[in-house]
């Protein structure tokens, strides 16, 4: 556990103070450019030291101001991947893998395999494309054997194919070599990948941590963060392919109603899929409506419902598909529908407005918590 | 066929190289160390080092010489010092290697500080968070980083003290066998009459000499950027 009391950081006009506490096995620090995420990641890592405040990870104090105490980075045990992969130069991807290396060559042949490096051990760094550098410079980190990892936007410069391919390894590792992590980024997609769990930072002051829902629908989220791009990851299995028709059918696995119809878009049957939806790309209805072109329309309750001056987020629970959804709606349209918590209504979703982030092994079929039924016209 | 050199020319070619790679070797640890403190650390003091390090790259090399003469001369603070444990430098190949090492030591220090300058003190950083300590940065990160500045540097003081001269005809004189090198000779062969071919043969050899330390400079310091993977254009 890291816990970061009343951290103080002051440099120029920008000062950082952040009280707060890392519980769980991921979080995500949310913020945009300049709001202090690397800052703190470097607090945590010891390459910045506090003016203010205590750092203690697991019980171990790394920084009290108070008490001129201050542990280097290099005593510290925490891992980072930061936003450029850093490996060194002189070294090929195999010594740079092996640069502080804790770990036994076991977990290095699985990291290795497990982040398809194998093959490019002996290169410089200067040979290897952006993605393999990022994933040669995670290896690094984790077989370093940190108490905690960060993360420091490490997808930035990765094209979309290859963040699809590492977020889901990232949780992998995390939970096998019972790593926590904590990832930084200005992608809220990335994060809720990995985590709903989110450190808000906006002007070098947490505004705000918890569960990201829990966060937006008890206020003031959205007035601090007015510009705040939000969106519904969803971890689901294809449950069917219709080449012929060029879609797939996509549900949780172990339940027997099909959700959401996507676009075939390489997806093979019986595998995990992670899909986005923004809460924009939701439209809500009364009723299902059967002269529509839209085929995912499914009925769902409303749970909560949060507004700013100009929308509303309404969150709906369409509990047989084991989903929870977040739409948003305008001013207008929520009063004219009367849409508030405990409502029965229908939500409708454009297939072409189902973006797929990433794809994967099978999914553990869940407990099935009994179903309504979905209207899929 | 008559060989190209004379024993004279041969004695003083072969001085002058144990002249220049003793100079070599004398400032390399230094060198690095003094670059290393001016290219890493701001220090009150440190514009009076900088500047007292590259004085003689501006001072008349005879001056310098004059200098050496004061402080290791037998009434000089360092001279007594040494003269009581027996040990005299003046007028020794040691002296020319001393007025050499001295005249070339900013060299060496100016291409090690912009070596150090330039490594990415983002690569130490994630050295540190990988678990390893100062020194190991130093020697595992830092260094090998530095190399192609240590290695011009290095070669570039060597090439200068091969051409050292006021400082070394000042301090050490022009003793033929022990401190008469190559810039000495062809001085001396000069002022004879018939002194004229050898000069020019020495010349010659100095100017090859000198190109092949500059090209070997370069054929290193690329070496050490192909290994990286990074090829110049």
């Amino acid at each position: 556990m890291l816990d970061l009391s009343h951290v103080v950081f002051r440099r120029n006009d920008f000062t950082l103070s952040a009280d707060c506490r890392f519980t769980e096995r991921i979080t995500g620090i949310f913020g945009h450019s300049g709001a202090g995420k690397t800052t703190m990641l470097h607090l945590i890592a010891g390459l910045l030291r506090p003016s203010g405040g205590k750092i203690v990870l697991n019980g171990r104090v790394l920084a009290d101001a108070e008490k001129g105490l201050f542990v280097p980075p290099h005593l510290r045990r925490v891992g980072v991947v930061f936003q450029e992969p850093r490996l060194f130069p002189h070294l090929s991807a195999h010594a740079n893998i092996l640069y502080g290396s804790r770990s036994t060559g076991a977990n290095f042949d699985e990291i290795v395999s497990l982040l398809k490096i194998d093959y490019l051990l002996g290169e410089k760094p200067s040979c290897l494309s952006g993605g393999e550098r990022q994933r040669v410079s995670l290896a690094r980190a984790l077989l370093s054997l940190p108490e905690i990892l960060l993360m420091d936007e490490p997808m930035s410069f990765l094209d979309f194919q290859l963040v699809s391919d590492i977020i889901p390894l990232l949780e992998t590792f995390s939970r096998r070599f019972d790593i926590p992590v904590i990832f930084i980024s200005h992608h809220l997609n990335q994060i809720l990948q990995l985590t709903r769990r989110i450190v808000l930072l906006e002007k070098g002051c947490v505004a705000a941590s918890g569960d990201l829902p829990d966060l937006i629908f008890s206020g003031g989220v959205l007035d601090l963060l007015p510009g705040l791009e939000l969106s519904n990851v969803l971890k689901l299995s294809v449950l069917e392919c219709n080449s012929h028709a060029g879609q797939a059918v996509l549900g949780k696995p172990g339940r027997s109603v099909p959700v959401l119809f996507s676009h075939l878009d390489r997806l093979v049957k019986g595998q995990s899929v992670t899909i986005e939806v923004r809460p924009e790309d939701i439209a809500l209805g009364t009723a299902t409506v059967e002269s529509l072109s839209i085929r995912n329309q499914l009925k769902c309750c409303i749970t909560r419902v949060t507004g700013s001056r100009t929308y509303s987020f309404v969150e709906i629970d369409a509990g047989f598909a084991g989903l929870t959804l977040i739409a948003k709606v305008s001013l207008p349209a929520r009063e004219k529908l009367g849409l508030s918590p405990g409502r029965e209504c229908v939500c409708f979703i454009k297939q072409s407005e189902i973006r797929i982030l990433g794809t994967g092994e099978p999914e553990p079929p869940e407990k099935h918590q009994g179903c309504e039924g979905s209207e899929n016209a | 066929m008559a060989p190209v050199f004379s024993g004279a020319e041969i004695e003083v070619i072969l001085l002058s190289l144990k002249v220049s790679t003793m100079c070599t070797l004398v400032n390399l640890v230094p060198g690095v160390i003094t670059g290393y403190v001016l290219g890493r650390y701001r220090f009150r003091g440190r514009q009076l080092i900088n500047a007292l390090v590259h004085l003689p790259l501006v001072l008349p090399p005879v001056v310098v010489g004059l200098i050496l003469i004061e402080l290791f001369g037998s009434r000089g603070p360092i001279g007594k010092i040494l003269a009581g444990m027996a040990i005299n430098i003046i007028f020794t190949w040691k002296a020319a290697v001393l007025a050499a090492a001295i005249m070339g030591f900013p060299l060496v220090v100016r291409s090690v500080r912009t070596a150090f300058e330039l490594v990415d003190r983002r690569l130490e950083e994630a050295a540190a968070t990988l678990g390893a300590g100062p020194f190991k940065v130093f020697f595992t990160v830092t260094l090998p980083l530095s190399l192609p500045g240590i290695i011009a540097g290095t070669l570039l003081s060597f090439a200068r003290s091969l051409g050292e001269f006021g400082a070394t005809i000042t301090f050490s004189g022009n003793i033929i066998g022990e401190t008469r090198t190559l810039p000495l000779a062809i001085y001396t062969y000069i002022q004879l009459p018939d002194g004229g071919s050898a000069a020019a043969r020495l010349a010659l050899l100095s100017v090859l000499i000198s190109v092949l330390a500059v090209l070997l400079s370069e054929y290193l310091s690329e070496k050490v950027l192909a290994q990286r993977g990074v090829h110049n254009a």
